[in-house]
């Protein structure tokens, strides 16, 4: 509704001539839209794609990590630590230098997304194996549960909450990284049509590119959300937004 | 012919009775503090018969819970020995002879009831449990919980929620059950309701019982033998036997004998400068 709102008040203004030159009309945008169509669904397919390929990767990497990191306790503040490093990096100065490493391909994009997302997810899955109710712990040992047995009724279970918190922090990061990596080089991608467009100075493109971009991580986050609800049933959530 | 074997199975019953008795023999325990030493339990002994009910009751801090956990191998005591029918906690724990109902009901908050009742043979294996047991669903009916099998912990009262704690000790058919003031968070009322059912259910189980609770009147209505003890170090001062026949009912409660043990157990608990002769007998563990 406040985005309704939102839309008749510039289009509204636009037609009293109100609007400065960097901003379209919402009419101009979907005119855009439906001028090529087959370009913005190819340029949201490819963006979307490098994103999720990132975010399965990190996924894949920082869950293995946090699960050694609970098991050896010596190696906990090492993999900690190079996530933080990893983290500060900024990914818009990692972009052109991987761009240099590894050409400016899919591979780049893939990349730079799984390191624009690995920290929240590595601090998600951490902390969750970490959460375990002692007295839950302690109630497995009454019962002479083995370890791994500990880690399958307890430890994984309790983890999920927090990990899923992670993964929902997670999401829009991977849609900016997958944006910063086709910037640093791209023949396709919202990034890519963004950037042409820059240069072209077309105003309605740059603005179709943004509002994909918002509904791609908007959507990613509700989709998550979504599971998450459905998968901790037992958790009740707090209710949240999307 | 026939008397020998018949006397040799007497002879028999009498050792594993004696043998399935829970004695805990000279047990000390300290704690090592940031700054200084604690001692928690000093030289307590007590033994409680197999099939037994048994009460410990003491002041907050006195570590009735601490021997409760020793019992239960959460953690070791720094001296002397403790046997749970026949076997150290150790060994007891890893054959799944004791169980364990905690203060709080701690149970898998992502798990039905049917499936934390379920827990405990998942982690031994469903095929090495103990023949004889009570299914899970058995279990659940003994504690009232038929029709809640597919509820989750988060749906449930609390008294509920201990109910199912207690199914999940028993449902591997422990000698011995342990419970840490098991409905110290409910209400009076549910309290006594709840108390009366875990008498039926030891009945029915045949168990031994090993109660920690802080109320006299909880004590001395559930128990045969209470065991008092003092405040830090932690000490037995009175072992009360409480002679009432079972099945206890709510009409014990006013009984002259059950009142007379409850002024023994007072005495153990605050002294006494005379103490007066009460009608059970009582056994002193220490004088005082």
């Amino acid at each position: 509704m406040p985005t309704l709102v939102v839309l008749a008040g510039l289009q509204g203004l636009a037609g009293a001539g109100m609007l400065p030159v960097f901003i379209p009309s919402p009419a101009q945008v979907g005119a855009a839209v439906l001028a090529r169509p087959g370009q913005l669904g190819a340029s949201l397919a490819a963006t979307a794609l490098t994103a999720a390929e990132g975010f399965v990767i990190a996924a894949a990497v920082t869950f293995g990590l946090a699960g050694l990191a609970t098991a050896f306790r010596q190696v906990q503040a090492g993999i900690y630590g190079l996530g933080v490093v990893l983290h500060a990096i900024p990914v818009i100065a990692t972009a052109p230098l991987l761009a240099l490493c590894l050409g400016t391909g899919g591979r780049m994009h893939v990349v730079i997304v799984a390191l624009a997302v690995q920290f929240p997810l590595l601090v998600g899955a951490m902390q969750g194996l970490a959460a375990a109710d002692a007295r839950l712990l302690e109630m497995l040992h009454t019962l002479s549960a083995s370890r791994w047995q500990t880690v399958r009724y307890v430890q994984v279970p309790s983890a999920l909450p927090l990990l899923f918190a992670g993964c929902r922090i997670a999401t829009p990061l991977a849609v900016l990284g997958a944006v910063t990596a086709e910037w640093a080089g791209a023949d396709r991608g919202v990034g890519a049509m963004m950037l042409s467009a820059l240069f072209a100075y077309d105003v309605t493109t740059v603005w179709l590119a943004v509002l994909t971009c918002c509904a791609m991580a908007a959507t990613a986050y509700g989709a998550w959300s979504a599971v998450e609800r459905l998968a901790l049933r037992w958790n009740h959530p707090a209710e949240l937004p999307l | 012919m026939l008397d020998t074997i018949q006397s040799g199975k007497a002879a028999q019953a009498e050792t594993t009775a004696a043998a399935g008795d829970l004695i805990i023999d000279n047990v000390s325990m300290s704690f090592q503090g940031r700054l200084q030493t604690v001692t928690a339990l000093d030289k307590v002994s007590l033994t409680l018969p197999q099939g037994g009910f048994g009460a410990i009751i003491g002041p907050s801090g006195c570590g009735k819970s601490t021997l409760l956990r020793l019992v239960a191998d959460i953690t070791r005591p720094d001296a002397g020995r403790i046997m749970v029918g026949g076997r150290t906690p150790r060994q007891a724990r890893k054959d799944h002879a004791t169980g364990f109902v905690f203060q709080q009901p701690t149970l898998l908050p992502w798990r039905t009831v049917r499936q934390n009742v379920e827990l405990p043979l998942a982690i031994v294996g469903r095929h090495s449990a103990r023949a004889g047991r009570l299914t899970p669903a058995e279990l659940i009916a003994l504690v009232g919980l038929t029709g809640f099998e597919d509820a989750l912990p988060g749906e449930l009262s609390g008294g509920m929620q201990q109910r199912t704690a207690i199914a999940r000790a028993l449902v591997l058919r422990p000698d011995m059950l342990l419970l840490d003031e098991p409905f110290g968070a409910l209400d009076e009322i549910t309290r006594q309701r709840m108390n009366i059912e875990l008498l039926r259910i030891w009945a029915e189980t045949g168990t031994t019982a090993l109660l920690v609770t802080h109320s006299i009147a909880e004590a001395v209505f559930m128990a045969d033998r209470v065991f008092v003890m003092s405040a830090r170090p932690g000490r037995i001062v009175e072992t009360v036997m409480v002679d009432l026949p079972r099945p206890r009912t709510l009409e014990m409660m006013r009984s002259p004998v059950l009142f007379a043990c409850a002024n023994q157990v007072r005495d153990g608990l605050f002294g006494h400068p005379e103490p007066t002769a009460a009608p059970a007998t009582s056994a002193q563990a220490e004088s005082w």
